[in-house]
């Protein structure tokens, strides 16, 4: 069903209006990249993120799919791929929310309270769950190292996960003990 | 006019029956007087048109029967009637005038226009002076016609029956609406007791104020005899539906106090504005209504209705009054949907009754989108803040019958899903409720089963264990009895416990998240990754060290990797190592891995005992054949040192 383009065109607008830095992907008003900086009272603060944001046929009577090009620590975002949770959202949509609550609002709150009982990347949900200094720590981390401005400005041909493949895997511990020689 | 009113309750439009209306005379017998003064001036009067058809007539009325007076009248003031006919004739001319009820501002303009109207018409009273000059010519024609079509029209005689409905229909009421700020408060004064005599009242009183936006107007029903304006003012009454006997009597007599002070003028217009501008802050209500007083007893002042009667019907009908006005309003303007920003008249838009609006465009698309995605739980109003119910009947409307059954049935569905005691009779589907020890009996088809296992009501005996139910559904499947759903149900478990069956095969459960953990390397000393909970694997219980492990119950180390591990151990390594350590000065490094080797007695000839390779000490090389090496060409093979 086709939605009226009023509404995507008005929502565009507030939040072009709102300062953010909008940046269309096709003229067709369905996808676009939006600049994010981390809530200020989180462990996100400083952080630089670059969101692309998909609207649905549906919009506004579906939510929003979000995701970072950039990597973030968090336990609702998937490490490689960069997709938020899309439950987390579509719980709480409301035809009557626009672009401008979600990266006001929902993106923040996201940020500052993460929702551990639906983990996309569980190790993160269970780090925070278990010490959450050593969790803040490993955000502010990754923040420094993934999520500077100049990422967030880059190309969209961002998404190296390919390589970016965790070299944790394969830090196995074959030292061992000293005298396991293989026969 | 001895006749007493009676007070009118009720509905305030229509204030006054037909049965008990009388004449209102503004003093004592004001008409009587007028009459006979009129009469006299009518010989002389400078009207043309009125004088000429009262004697032409040989009819002699007084009134301008604007209204239902009229038949009463005439038994009243009898020898001043002479035919019941012409004055049916008459009324029936007039009735024409008579535009209604008139509103607001507008009323005033209409109440000259009906003047004008009348005098045109076949008139019975002259009225507006000035106005029936301005007819001049043309009106004393028209009259003149007129009268003569009415007295050719007169042979109809009205039954009492008649005359009083044609009386009713020319009512002459003008409603007057206030305005008012935009939220006016309304309070009253509520008795928690309801004694009405009891003597102490003040405790129990308390003050319940709301808001509204539009009060019913006031209803001002005038009458206007033959001297007015000259000398008599119009006979009226008021009649307000929030306003109490007394509050209105005071507006009365402002309307006198109007009158007198201009008297021989018109003065309808300037009653309808002070009416309209000044008469709540006359009566002190500027800022505030109050209602009541409720137990005064009532003035008999006969031209003040008043439709207060309690404050549990005031309040409710001055509500619904101003939801009725605001909500008209509402229809008739142009607004701008929140959801799609288009902007539609009133009438295109729906009001739910949290009192949120949304264009029906959109709410119809919001509706089918939830019902197409079965997400029916978050079909409610759209305001984010508000969440509130949509009525089922308003939902029917959007969807339409075959969604809206789709709807009740994924509701229902939904509901039953929520409440964590009710479970699916296995035999017939119907869902039932089941009781503390799981069991729950099928309203249907009255099967008693136990809620776990689905299998008829074991009292006492356990449930049947995962291998048993695995092998009785496998048994199943091939059973021809079973329906496509309930096979497919029953296959969906089988696998489920086929993977658990699996997955336990070589793991253990954490106590506390029961997440299957799988040993593959260590002690028994487990750590789950979920939540750092210390457990034992050997027994699955939450530990915290290694206590546990010295209580004689569980081992550290399963035997099975002691064992191992001693195959694994060289007792001839474990001494070549412990020789490098200890003579280290005297060890030479393999040069095969470079581990530190002692050479046995004078031997120079070394079997590494990290890598096995052979080699000479002496030299440290590679040994491939010791014969080749060693020699008087070679090396030494036995040495000191």
């Amino acid at each position: 069903m086709s939605s009226p383009s009023k509404r995507r065109e008005m929502d565009l607008m507030k939040l072009m209006m709102s300062d953010y830095k909008v940046e269309m992907i096709n003229d067709g008003m369905q996808e676009f990249y939006v600049e994010f900086h981390g809530p200020t009272e989180s462990p996100y603060h400083g952080g630089v993120w670059r969101i692309r944001v998909e609207l649905p046929d549906a919009y506004p009577y579906k939510s929003p799919s979000i995701g970072f090009i950039n990597k973030i620590y968090h336990p609702n975002v998937d490490e490689m791929s960069g997709s938020v949770c899309l439950d987390v959202i579509n719980q709480t949509w409301s035809p009557m929310f626009d672009l401008v609550n979600v990266f006001e609002v929902f993106l923040p709150q996201l940020l500052l309270y993460p929702n551990p009982s639906d983990p996309l990347n569980g190790e993160a949900a269970a780090l925070m769950m278990r010490d959450r200094a050593a969790y803040d720590q490993r955000v502010k981390e990754y923040c420094e190292k993934y999520a500077k401005p100049e990422d967030a400005g880059a190309a969209p041909e961002e998404k190296s996960s390919d390589e970016e493949l965790s070299e944790d895997e394969y830090a196995s511990s074959d030292e061992a003990m000293v005298g396991e020689a293989d026969p | 006019m001895g006749r007493s009113r009676n007070k009118k309750q009720n509905n305030s439009q229509r204030y006054r029956e037909k049965d008990d209306c009388t004449v209102i005379p503004v003093s004592e017998n004001p008409r009587k007087q007028a009459d006979h003064h009129h009469q006299d001036d009518f010989e002389q009067s400078q009207t043309p048109s009125t004088s000429n058809y009262r004697p032409s007539n040989g009819i002699k009325f007084n009134w301008v029967s604007k209204n239902r007076v009229s038949g009463v009248q005439k038994s009243g003031l009898g020898p001043e009637f002479e035919v019941g006919g012409s004055d049916s004739g008459q009324k029936s001319e007039v009735g024409g005038s008579n535009s209604g009820a008139v509103e607001g501002g507008q009323g005033v303009d209409e109440r000259e226009s009906e003047v004008g109207e009348r005098n045109c018409g076949v008139e019975e009273e002259s009225n507006e002076g000035c106005e029936l000059s301005k007819e001049g010519k043309d009106g004393v024609e028209d009259v003149r016609r007129l009268e003569e079509l009415q007295f050719e029209a007169q042979e109809v005689e009205l039954s009492e029956e008649q005359m009083r409905i044609n009386d009713q229909a020319q009512e002459d009421e003008i409603h007057i609406h206030i305005e008012l700020p935009s939220e006016y408060p309304v309070s009253a004064k509520l008795k928690a007791d309801t004694h009405t005599n009891s003597k102490s009242h003040d405790s129990d009183e308390f003050l319940y104020t709301f808001k509204v936006q539009y009060l019913s107007p006031i209803v001002l029903t005038c009458l206007l005899p033959v001297s007015y304006p000259s000398h008599c003012p119009p006979s009226f009454t008021i009649s307000v539906q929030w306003l109490h006997e007394s509050k209105i009597s005071n507006l009365c007599s402002m309307l006198d106090l109007l009158w007198n002070e201009q008297v021989g003028q018109e003065i309808l217009y300037q009653w309808v504005e002070w009416l309209h501008s000044s008469s709540l802050s006359y009566l002190g209500f500027d800022g505030e209504l109050m209602l009541g007083p409720y137990d005064v007893k009532s003035i008999s002042d006969r031209r003040a209705f008043s439709g207060s009667v309690s404050p549990d019907i005031d309040i409710p009908s001055m509500r619904s009054y101003n939801e009725e006005r605001q909500h008209e309003n509402f229809l008739n303007g142009c607004h701008e949907c929140c959801i799609c920003f288009s902007e539609y008249a009133g009438t295109e838009f729906l009001r739910l009754p949290c009192h949120h609006f949304f264009c029906v465009k959109c709410m119809t698309t919001y509706a089918d989108v939830h019902v197409k995605e079965g997400t029916v739980n978050k079909l409610h109003c759209p305001n984010t803040k508000c969440g509130g119910m949509i009525p089922p009947g308003l939902l029917k409307r959007l969807l339409g019958d075959e969604e809206f059954e789709r709807w009740e049935s994924l509701m229902l569905q939904k509901s039953l899903d929520a409440m964590p005691d009710v479970t699916y009779c296995p035999r017939c589907e119907t869902a039932c409720l089941e009781d503390d020890d799981q069991h729950a009996q099928c309203s249907k088809c009255f099967f008693s089963f136990c809620s776990l296992c689905r299998e008829r009501r074991h009292v006492g005996i356990a449930c049947m264990t995962p291998e048993m139910k695995l092998k009785f559904l496998e048994d199943r499947q091939n059973s021809s009895l079973l329906k496509d759903a309930q096979r497919r149900k029953e296959l969906d478990m089988i696998n489920e416990l086929r993977s658990v069956k699996e997955i336990l095969r070589d793991a253990k459960q954490c106590p506390s998240c029961k997440i299957a953990i799988s040993r593959t390397d260590g002690c028994n000393k487990m750590v789950c990754s979920q939540y750092g909970q210390y457990f034992c694997y050997c027994c699955s219980q939450a530990i915290s060290g290694y206590e546990h492990f010295r209580e004689g119950g569980c081992q550290l180390f399963p035997q099975e990797a002691i064992v191992q591990w001693e195959e694994q151990i060289n007792a001839r390594q474990l001494i070549g190592q412990i020789q490098a350590h200890l003579f280290a000065a005297n060890a030479r490094p393999c040069p095969g891995c470079k581990q530190l080797n002692v050479k046995v007695g004078n031997n120079n000839h070394i079997f590494c005992w990290a890598c096995q390779n052979h080699y000479c000490y002496l030299c440290r090389k590679m040994v491939r054949r010791s014969s080749e090496h060693y020699g008087p060409k070679g090396c030494k093979q036995h040495s000191e040192g």
